[in-house]
């Protein structure tokens, strides 16, 4: 036991480890912003899977052919968002359910990526022979030079940065923008949105394209930092963590940066977990395991808001103590 | 006008659902190969299928099935007719697919790996005359009696314990590792092959073993390589398919002094044959698991009637089921001595005098 404690600390205390939850938590982090934005305009996107893996492909394909990874990563974007445009256009205009054209999309991406894959490059798992390169990785010089911290943030990459910033810009984007508060009000209630002259459906479609992006950016990271080239199926469930991680972060940015991480971390922790002695299964069932106790968490803080909120309208005579006791209850 | 949008709405829904249906089952099963659907008919060549459980592509293992199914075609081409199926990763279509296959009447079907086991055992129970050749998993004949089962195993062990030899040679931190997909018998006999190989050199090389429970994603098998490197594990025996590409990405990342162990094919010849310099660089040696010469050599003595259904056989060293790649990084990190040290031990395995720890 004490020589577990003595690895775990090891790793604890190894700053290649931090370097690895914070480059692994990036396109978990993009999907679950991806997410939570189409979430705070009242569409659920199920669909970041699917477009990640679409994006992650013809990013790859757009920089072999080219020859820059720049025009690669701009292609992806743009896949991104013409998914997010499809999805609007289908489940707003065309009124399909949005889950269901979720599910469609991600049966589409893994299916089509892979088929592509064979006819373009003739490769039947990875595109390992089109040499299509990676994105810089950043580091400033003044922070790269301080111990710990400089491993840990130097070399990663420059999506990562973008991956990061995104927490700032979109929360303020929701909550300081004409647009943010439109997308709040329509997915708060439409149908008062509307009666002020807010368009409903273009406002989603917003949401859902900035949403796509997002996902097209998580996609180029995959498979033009992560790796050099795409790889069947290299998704690898992220866009389904992320729809966990959006649900436990009440759809706020700064919380999906927190459940990002925590899957990060425990993602990170699982691949250093042979030298712990425990078994890789239990370790890569942990994040769940947080997921499901987060979701428990999170429903009876909501169940405890809904019944304040009750206590002040029913009765507008709630006591301090009567507060106190409904805390402690739950 | 209401009428008018459920229809659209019907036709749209429908529309993507049956898209990514039909897309997403291109992923699953495909035919490639030289097959001809006119088969059976009259000729009297035998009609064998290598049905993977996977797909091709990962520069290892099914790949080489593949070419031992090429060289078929090749030598014996006017006695055989292959053909080679994809059945994917997604597990749950295994079984019907391979009875889908079996139905269509072969002569020989060639599996393999542990998670086919039973669907071998329904199919051979079934059709009694299709022959099934079960490799890289020892066929149990008390469990699943059947005359029509012939067993290929190959002796990962013996061939790891020399790749074991040479990380033991080039490792400058005295720690190695084997990164494995899961843990079955045939990749335990991997590691304690790998880990006797490394303990004959020098035994106060530590060896570490860590499982992905991956075989196809590579950002997995990368990461599951770094962490291992980050902890000072400077050589990876990589063995988990397409998820074991990822650990060469990571030995190039890390830079100079880092080596990853190939499996299955040559994968540094493969890696130089695609221009990929920095990745022949980072792979010290492969283990080759011969799929190839397995196929021909068992394609051969069917033809001559004396394969032996309702056994097991080894493809050792001795019989080049698994060998060691000497490619020009290896002769870089390794001294002749030590070449001739791991050739003097492939000699000894091969005599008997070196006994190979085993799972079998």
């Amino acid at each position: 036991m004490s020589d577990f404690a003595a690895t775990l600390g090891g790793i604890f205390s190894n700053p290649n480890f931090y370097f690895t939850v914070l480059s692994t938590t990036v396109p978990i982090l993009l999907a679950t912003l991806g997410c939570a934005i189409a979430e705070n305009a009242g569409s659920t996107n199920m669909a970041e899977e699917g477009i990640m893996i679409l994006a992650a492909f013809f990013g790859v394909i757009g920089a072999a052919y080219t020859g820059s990874v720049w025009i690669g990563l701009l292609v992806a974007v743009v896949v991104g968002a013409v998914m997010g445009l499809m999805i609007a256009y289908f489940a707003l205009y065309l009124k399909v359910d949005i889950i269901l054209v979720g599910i469609a999309v991600n049966l589409i991406g893994s299916g089509l990526s892979a088929f592509l894959m064979y006819v373009i490059t003739g490769d039947r798992s990875a595109t390992t022979s089109l040499h299509s390169g990676t994105l810089p990785t950043i580091s400033i010089p003044g922070l790269s030079d301080i111990p710990f911290i400089g491993t840990i943030i130097s070399n990663q990459s420059v999506l990562a940065w973008i991956a990061y910033l995104a927490i700032p810009v979109m929360s303020f984007l929701l909550y300081k923008t004409k647009l943010g508060l439109r997308i709040r009000s329509v997915g708060e209630n439409p149908d008062a949105a509307s009666s002020v002259g807010v368009s409903v459906n273009r406002t989603k479609m917003a949401a859902l394209v900035i949403s796509g992006i997002l996902g097209g950016l998580a996609g180029a990271y995959l498979s033009m930092s992560y790796l050099p080239y795409f790889s069947k199926g290299m998704s690898g469930g992220r866009g389904y963590i992320a729809l966990a991680a959006t649900a436990m972060a009440n759809n706020t940015p700064v919380g999906s940066f927190g459940t990002s991480l925590l899957f990060g971390f425990f993602y990170a922790l699982s691949t250093y977990s042979s030298t712990l002695g425990i078994p890789d299964q239990l370790v890569t069932t942990l994040p769940y395991v947080a997921t499901l106790v987060g979701l428990v968490i999170f429903a009876i803080n909501v169940q405890r808001k809904e019944r304040k909120m009750l206590h002040e309208s029913g009765g507008g005579h709630s006591s301090k103590a009567q507060q106190v006791a409904d805390a402690s209850e739950a | 006008m209401s009428g008018n949008m459920n229809r659209r709405q019907f036709l749209a829904t429908s529309g993507i659902a049956l898209a990514g249906l039909g897309l997403s089952a291109c992923g699953g099963s495909s035919t490639s190969g030289n097959s001809s659907s006119d088969s059976g008919s009259s000729s009297d060549k035998k009609r064998i299928v290598y049905v993977i459980n996977g797909t091709l592509g990962d520069k290892s293992f099914f790949d080489s099935g593949h070419e031992g199914m090429e060289k078929i075609a090749d030598q014996y081409g006017d006695q055989y007719e292959t053909d080679t199926r994809e059945m994917g990763y997604d597990t749950s279509v295994w079984e019907s697919t391979a009875l889908d296959i079996a139905s269509e009447g072969w002569d020989i079907m060639i599996m393999g790996t542990f998670d086919m086991v039973e669907y071998a055992d329904e199919i051979a129970t079934q059709y009694p005359d299709t022959k099934i050749w079960f490799f890289d998993e020892s066929w149990d004949f008390n469990t699943y009696p059947h005359d029509n089962i012939y067993g290929m195993l190959f002796a990962q062990n013996q061939g790891s314990y020399l790749v074991g030899m040479a990380a033991a040679y080039a490792t400058k931190t005295k720690k190695v590792a084997f990164m494995g997909g899961m843990q079955n018998k045939v990749l335990q006999d991997f590691f304690v092959g790998y880990k006797q190989g490394v303990a004959a050199v020098d035994p106060s090389v530590e060896v570490v073993d860590d499982w992905t429970q991956s075989f196809s994603d590579s950002t997995i098998g990368h990461d599951h390589a770094r962490a291992l490197y980050q902890q000072g594990y400077d050589i990876v025996f990589s063995c988990c398919s397409s998820c074991g590409l990822g650990a060469f990405d990571a030995a190039v990342e890390m830079g100079d002094g880092y080596y990853v162990i190939g499996v299955d094919g040559n994968q540094g010849e493969y890696w130089a044959s695609q221009g990929d310099t920095a990745k022949a660089a980072h792979t010290l040696t492969s283990m080759q698991k011969n799929v190839n010469n397995t196929f021909l050599d068992a394609a051969g003595e069917e033809l001559k009637g004396t394969l032996p259904y309702g056994t097991v056989v080894t493809y050792g060293l001795d019989k080049g089921g698994v060998s060691y790649s000497v490619t020009d990084t290896t002769k870089e990190v390794l001294t002749e001595e030590q070449l001739a040290a791991i050739d003097q031990a492939q000699q000894d395995i091969i005599d008997g005098k070196i006994q190979v720890d085993t799972t079998f």
